[in-house]
């Protein structure tokens, strides 16, 4: 009962959160739940404590926090001494406070102003994120002090499908620049441990770029770390249309198939199986902080590591119950994450899909051989693809055909990649001859997996198209998996009879299904 | 379930590293015993790079496009293990044809950085002579009667400029190089403009004559010229432009120009990557898409 109260808690405060980032609700809206709330309380005393009266009642309450909280985080806007100046030339000082965003051919600084200048004096600004877009060169770096000077614009959304403005509000950032001219006065503000990791990274990839030729070096950096340098825009299309570009972008998403692709990896050493897990959360870990430990990431590396959990113990209902409550404490710190974050949105979805759609899947999927986890990697990879897909198709307008074969064919050589990477990097540091033999054996799995990519990318039927697949169809189908998943009586044809999870990856797993058997 | 026992499998173990050795070998061996000349007018865009594999396995990169695209581009055709470049020509300092040069100068050992000497006004200029100067490049002013010998009966030879262009516009200063194999020959421009192409025909008639010429300027109708094309007579004629590119690169004029003059026109944005292979004698070309 106490785990009831608590969900009906978290879906009243998401569905408020939801409903408020598609509707502009007003305060009236909180007040009236609110109101509402206290007449269910009302009702459940009168009608000697019907327990339907009190779920209502709290329902509604979170409802009217959800939106409350909601209207907290709309209420931000652009500094009040900077809107009043936009459209015209101002001049700023501030602080890089995000590793610089290179693209092919300018880069984006994420930039905090702390002055303005006027009359010659810098005046004290309420700090405001500034977007600005700059040549490829001087380079920058985080923890950069500027001065800069140019037109203080706002975002405009350049096309009706993808809502740029809210996107960019989400993180706080009202304001862009266009090209202004920039003076680096010194370096090094910022936190001192994002800009060791930074230093970090960056170490990683001049490490493995020396070595290796490109786009092999970027799509390794984009594959271990998640980094941002880019890689050819003809390649992205073709991880776009093969259904992999998660695999380089830095996403949520991501995380939670790389966590669960090295899980499984683990699997097949000859470890006690508690030191399997330790060594997937240590490698989630790691994950996170060369990556930068950024708030997508931070994320995604919780729901990643609930997913252990639940594969290892096989405690599906105590780790639903984490997963709701971590992602309650996610949408309470940004509740624009829930409509306007699709990184959290699709590790979400992999999230649930890895736990409740896999084991299923997995035994419909007979037909596949055991050796080497084959069977496990694909129930994996079409259970978090099925869990993604609808959002997929909201999001992007079309969806891939062949992201199951292009995915199972890749991720299964992602963790060894992965490593060797690494270990190109580690045996770097000591002498540039040293890693090159770890280079080399990367190089030949980063040939293979760009080579699948090509091989599938050139069918003409690779994509579907579906530009008008609106958020309500997206949730229906959603709807309709949920029911699918929670009410196996209705199926018991299609579905088991009996809720038995095995964990998956474990030594146990083979085991079980024998006992399954008997 | 686990499959590395490494004692009962050591015979397989074995075997996957022998086996992949043996592909390791071989494609050295391959790729070390090419004798031919390649010549590939890479895809990068609005922009001009040209990498040259020379008989005796040095690289040339004339100009490196507009960004890091020319990466991706020159290991599909350099050998992955490669990671020098012996000598990197920047024909003139224009963000199209220098913009991809500081990430390559960073990632590959560079011997000498050859350039016709005229100041950059753009940020990539600067960072390029940033990276210069850091990494102790060997940096050489292009002029005139240069002759990089590349093996038996192959070489590089500068037309232009032959005098101190640091002055000059960018375009003006163009390096003209042009690249000789047996009996096959090529001619780099940059984006010498009509006058200085007037102005090479006006010294230098014989030595114009080559089979395949990059268009001067991505096709545009400031070079080019009618006496040009005529002493040049280009059996292929190389327009390295971007798709849809804003300048309307390259011109119809020109390319009816070239037609005329005979040569077979090809597109880096219509028909990809360009790789050119000569033996000395035959000359065969690639289109890769």
């Amino acid at each position: 009962m106490k785990g009831n109260i608590l969900l009906v808690l978290i879906f009243g405060f998401i569905a408020g959160v939801g409903v408020r980032s598609f509707f502009n609700l007003f305060w009236s809206a909180a007040i009236f739940a609110l109101l509402l709330s206290f007449l269910a309380l009302v009702l459940f005393f009168l009608t000697s404590r019907k327990k339907f009266f009190l779920a209502a009642a709290l329902a509604l309450a979170a409802f009217s926090l959800g939106v409350w909280r909601y209207e907290i985080k709309d209420q931000k806007a652009a500094s009040s001494i900077l809107a009043p100046r936009i459209n015209s030339e101002v001049a700023l000082r501030g602080v890089i406070v995000d590793e610089p965003d290179e693209r092919e051919n300018n880069t984006r600084l994420i930039f905090l102003a702390d002055g303005l200048r006027q009359n010659g004096q810098w005046q004290d600004i309420n700090r405001g994120k500034i977007l600005v877009y700059t040549e490829r060169y001087p380079e920058f770096k985080y923890g950069d002090f500027l001065e800069i000077k140019g037109i203080l614009k706002e975002p405009e959304n350049f096309s009706d499908d993808f809502d740029w403005r809210a996107y960019l509000t989400k993180d706080d950032i009202f304001l862009l620049m266009y090209y202004p001219k920039i003076e680096k006065q010194e370096e090094g503000a910022g936190s001192f441990v994002k800009q060791k990791l930074f230093a970090l990274k960056n170490n990683y990839i001049a490490g493995i770029s020396r070595v290796l030729p490109e786009p092999y070096a970027s799509f390794l950096g984009g594959l271990t770390i998640g980094a941002r340098k880019s890689i050819p825009e003809d390649l992205q299309n073709d991880f776009r249309k093969t259904g992999v570009i998660h695999l380089v972008v830095l996403s949520g998403y991501n995380v939670t198939i790389i966590a669960e692709n090295i899980g499984r990896a683990l699997a097949f050493l000859p470890l006690p199986h508690f030191v399997g897990i330790i060594l997937s959360v240590l490698a989630i870990f790691l994950f996170t902080i060369m990556t930068g430990a950024s708030a997508t990431i931070v994320r995604a590396s919780i729901m990643a590591i609930l997913v252990l959990l639940a594969r290892s113990t096989g405690r599906v209902y105590e780790v639903t119950i984490a997963l709701l409550v971590a992602g309650f404490a996610m949408i309470m710190h940004n509740p624009k994450i829930l409509r306007f974050d699709s990184s959290f949105q699709l590790s979400f979805a992999a999230t649930l899909g890895l736990i409740y759609l896999a084991p299923r899947l997995e035994k419909h999927l007979g037909f596949l051989p055991k050796s080497f986890g084959l069977r496990g990697y694909a129930a994996a990879t079409a259970s978090a693809q099925l869990a993604v897909a609808p959002l997929i198709l909201y999001s992007m307008g079309a969806i891939s055909l062949v992201a199951l074969p292009v995915n199972i064919l890749i991720l299964m050589f992602v963790p060894a990649t992965m490593l060797f990477g690494f270990l190109t990097w580690l045996a770097g540091l000591l002498h540039y001859a040293a890693s090159l033999p770890f280079a080399w054996i990367s190089w030949l799995l980063l040939n293979y997996e760009l080579w699948v990519v090509n091989i599938f990318a050139r069918l003409s039927w690779a994509e579907w198209l579906a530009p008008n697949f609106s958020a309500f169809s997206a949730i229906l189908i959603y709807g309709l998996l949920g029911w699918l998943v929670f009410k196996p009586k209705s199926l018991s044809i299609f579905w088991q009879k009996k809720e038995i999870i095995p964990p998956l990856w474990s030594k146990e797993a083979d085991e079980f299904e024998i006992e399954e058997i008997k | 379930m686990y499959f590395i026992k490494i004692k009962q499998n050591f015979r397989w173990y074995f075997l996957v590293v022998l086996v992949a050795a043996a592909f390791f070998v071989w494609y050295a061996v391959f790729a070390e015993s090419d004798k031919s000349l390649t010549v590939a007018f890479l895809n990068v865009g609005q922009g001009d790079a040209i990498l040259i594999d020379t008989p005796g396995d040095q690289q040339i990169l004339i100009d490196g496009g507009p960004n890091r695209r020319v990466l991706a581009e020159i290991s599909k055709i350099m050998p992955f293990y490669d990671r020098s470049i012996d000598v990197v020509i920047a024909t003139h300092p224009d963000s199209d044809h220098i913009g991809g040069l500081p990430e390559v100068l960073s990632r590959y050992d560079v011997n000498f950085f050859i350039e016709p000497g005229v100041e950059s006004t753009n940020v990539v200029g600067k960072e390029l002579e940033k990276i210069i100067e850091e990494k102790k490049l060997k940096k050489v002013l292009a002029r005139r009667g240069m002759k990089f010998v590349l093996s038996d009966n192959a070489y590089l030879l500068i037309l232009f400029p032959d005098r101190d262009v640091s002055r000059m516009d960018t375009n003006d200063a163009s390096i003209v190089a042009k690249l000789v194999y047996g009996n096959t020959s090529f001619l780099f421009t940059g984006d010498s403009p009509q006058k200085m192409e007037n102005y090479l025909v006006s010294i230098d008639k014989e030595n114009l004559d080559i089979d395949v010429l990059k268009a001067g300027h991505h096709g545009s109708k400031t070079s080019s010229s009618e006496s040009f094309i005529g002493y040049a007579s280009p059996e292929y004629a190389i327009i390295s432009a971007g798709k849809n590119n804003r300048y309307g690169h390259p011109h119809q004029e020109i390319l009816e120009r070239l037609r005329v003059a005979g040569a077979v026109i090809l597109r880096t944005d219509l028909d990809g990557r360009l790789i050119f292979k000569s033996d000395g004698r035959n000359l065969a070309v690639k289109k890769n898409k």
